[in-house]
């Protein structure tokens, strides 16, 4: 799940080209990199893969709060690079190998990608235009794909500093397709920055430490209840020096605000990855359509749902507080309506959404009218309805799928088995996945509309 | 066993640098395997981020600066013509309207809904993009914007589509009248039309 949303965040907020435009300007560059170092090819790639350090870094220090959650130890660094591919190339890596290779004397292995399809060179040699002699490169490691070798090894190395980590990562291009090897080969060096102290890569890197690493949200969905107590537990008693019995006995008599307060924090430690919701509701128009949305679904809670569903949220809420809050808190909780539960929470994520950018004030009785209006007024740059009311049609399938949630999550509680909590999550990821994708694809089509 | 050599931090993409790191070193093969690596035709199909090889574009351009300030602009458009001649080979704009085949080819090949405009009584073709996919932000160091490159490759598909067709418009990339890149809120692209 976290693999496929950071793919679909990073396209999202990423520009996007046509892959073949990607792949041909980047033989642009490269040639002219070789026509002004004197047709040295050999030259032209070290100094090429540092102009792709150069620009990977600028970028890094603008998506500083989305790299900050990428892990920070190498090796697992290392295991996200098929997201980072997807998100520069817009495709799978592919068919390809992870071999571990062992050195001696030092604390990690080179870890080697062998893909055996490269985006970077695809159709190099098809066309007159390919006028460069890749093979004199030779067998240093900076070979055709040079630049996006600079690109990845820096990427790399901010997050390793943004971590602390006392090391850093070297990208090798040690076999090149477009050189006449079988694989594009890459050779990850994990490397002690005591060892190579190579100044220009720590780029006045501050150190950040995340809330929570959302590395682990697969986790969570392993064993959501517990695993998320126990998280909850270890945040409190890091940061705050107390217990969470301490803690939620100062919101006792305050139950309502407690709730509220728990909504309100939901809608901003979403937007902490990245400050993605901010970003979405920046824009005038899916900041509308986003309180229409928010609108719609608090009524249709109230009317449509039933009450066994909301019970269910209700009763997970308890389930997860026992244990962590005073009894006598957990019993004012457990006799609360659940409607009561549920129109608290939406209170606070109304107050967190319009800290975010969601004028609710502004908002017509309903969607039509908005609609209606925009049709008179003739608005230029007004969205079509049909896109609205397909983004509108994806959000409550979404809705409707994660209203389902906390059923199997008590469930599996229940059962303490992952076996059922696994399989009863595959066929829900799966939909989510689908109509979460279809809601990306739509708001990546409004993006390039503006 | 390989083994790295202990020495104090050299200047980078020195010979020195280079030997601090450990590589595996192979030999190119003398005959090529057969690979099934991507086609063009392939990668047409898909869509690839810009970020931060927009930003290395820069990078080029500066090089290109110090090499010889006068021919930047040429050099960016003939980089811009040499892609646009390999494009044409996997796709052609879809409409014949030489306007909508402006909007076409920036749609399909950068990912840009742009305006496009005639001016001064069709002498011009003028492009409004309000997201270059070459410009984000302001660059004091660069004279030339990156999207020269696109100025020179939407023309050479352009005149290429046409091409052969009786009474077509054929167009000459005039440059980047506006640039993000310059500090300009937007893009403008501008073509002169002229007979084929």
């Amino acid at each position: 799940m976290f693999k496929w949303l950071v793919g679909r965040i990073g396209r999202l907020v990423g520009r996007s080209v046509n892959a073949l435009y990607y792949n041909l300007l980047y033989r642009e560059l490269l040639a002219e990199m070789v026509a002004l170092e004197g047709d040295d090819i050999k030259t032209a790639c070290v100094v090429f893969k540092e102009y792709g350090r150069e620009g990977a870094r600028e970028s890094a220090q603008r998506q500083r709060s989305v790299l900050k959650y990428f892990p920070g130890d190498p090796l697992k660094l290392l295991s996200y690079l098929e997201i980072l591919w997807q998100v520069i190339f817009g495709m799978k890596m592919g068919e390809h190998e992870i071999i571990h290779e062992d050195v001696e004397g030092k604390d990690f292995p080179l870890v080697i990608y062998r893909i055996q399809r490269c985006p970077i060179c695809g159709g190099f040699g098809d066309d007159p235009e390919d006028a460069m002699e890749v093979k004199e490169v030779g067998d240093q490691p900076e070979k055709y794909a040079c630049g996006i070798m600079g690109q990845l090894e820096t990427v790399a190395n901010f997050i390793l500093d943004v971590h602390e980590s006392p090391y850093m990562i070297f990208f090798h291009e040690t076999q090149c397709i477009a050189r006449g090897d079988r694989v594009l080969e890459i050779t990850c060096e994990i490397a002690e920055k005591s060892e190579v102290d190579v100044a220009r890569a720590r780029a006045e890197v501050k150190p950040e430490k995340p809330l929570i690493s959302i590395e682990k949200i697969d986790e969570f969905m392993e064993a959501p209840l517990e695993r998320f107590k126990t998280v909850v537990t270890e945040l409190i008693e890091q940061h705050l020096a107390m217990t969470p019995k301490e803690l939620l006995a100062h919101f006792e008599n305050y139950e309502d605000d407690m709730i509220r307060i728990i909504g309100y924090l939901g809608v901003h430690l979403l937007n902490e990855y990245g400050g993605f919701v901010e970003k979405l509701l920046a824009n005038e128009t899916l900041a509308k359509v986003a309180g229409y949305w928010f609108k719609s679904f608090r009524d249709f809670i109230q009317i449509f749902l039933p009450r066994e569903v909301i019970q269910d949220y209700h009763q997970l809420f308890v389930e997860f507080i026992e244990g962590l809050a005073p009894d006598t808190m957990v019993e004012t909780f457990a006799n609360l309506d659940g409607f009561t539960f549920i129109s608290l929470v939406l209170e606070g994520n109304q107050m967190a959404l319009e800290n975010l950018g969601i004028n609710f004030d502004e908002l017509k009785e309903n969607v039509w009218e908005e609609l209606r209006a925009g049709q008179e007024e003739d608005f230029e740059d007004a969205f079509s309805p049909e896109t609205v009311l397909s983004i509108f049609k994806e959000l409550f399938n979404l809705g409707l799928k994660l209203l389902g949630l906390p059923v199997r999550a008590l469930i599996a509680g229940q059962h303490a088995q992952t076996k059922t909590v696994v399989e009863s999550a595959r066929d829900i990821y799966e939909e989510i996945k689908e109509h979460g994708g279809r809601i990306f694809d739509i708001i990546g089509d409004l993006k390039s509309e503006n | 066993m390989n083994t790295r050599t202990r020495v104090d931090a050299p200047e980078s993409n020195s010979d020195e640098y280079q030997k601090v790191l450990f590589w595996p070193k192979r030999k190119a093969p003398v005959v090529p395997p057969p690979v099934d690596n991507y086609s063009r035709s392939e990668l047409l199909d898909n869509k690839a981020t810009m970020n931060q090889l927009r930003n290395t574009v820069y990078h080029v351009i500066k090089r290109m600066q110090d090499h010889d300030p006068d021919t930047v602009l040429t050099r960016l458009r003939a980089m811009g013509a040499r892609i646009g001649r390999t494009f044409v080979r996997y796709w052609t704009p879809k409409v014949r309207d030489p306007l909508k085949m402006i909007r076409d080819i920036y749609g399909q090949v950068v990912g840009s809904k742009v305006k496009v405009n005639a001016r001064d009584a069709g002498a011009f073709i003028e492009v409004l993009d309000k997201n270059c996919s070459m410009c984000k932000y302001q660059m004091r160091d660069v004279d030339a914007a990156g999207c020269e490159i696109v100025v020179g490759m939407v023309a050479e598909i352009l005149n290429h589509s046409l091409q052969g067709k009786a009474g077509a418009l054929k167009v000459q990339a005039v440059g980047v009248e506006t640039s993000r890149t310059r500090g300009n809120a937007n893009c403008i692209h501008l073509f002169r039309a002229v007979e084929h």
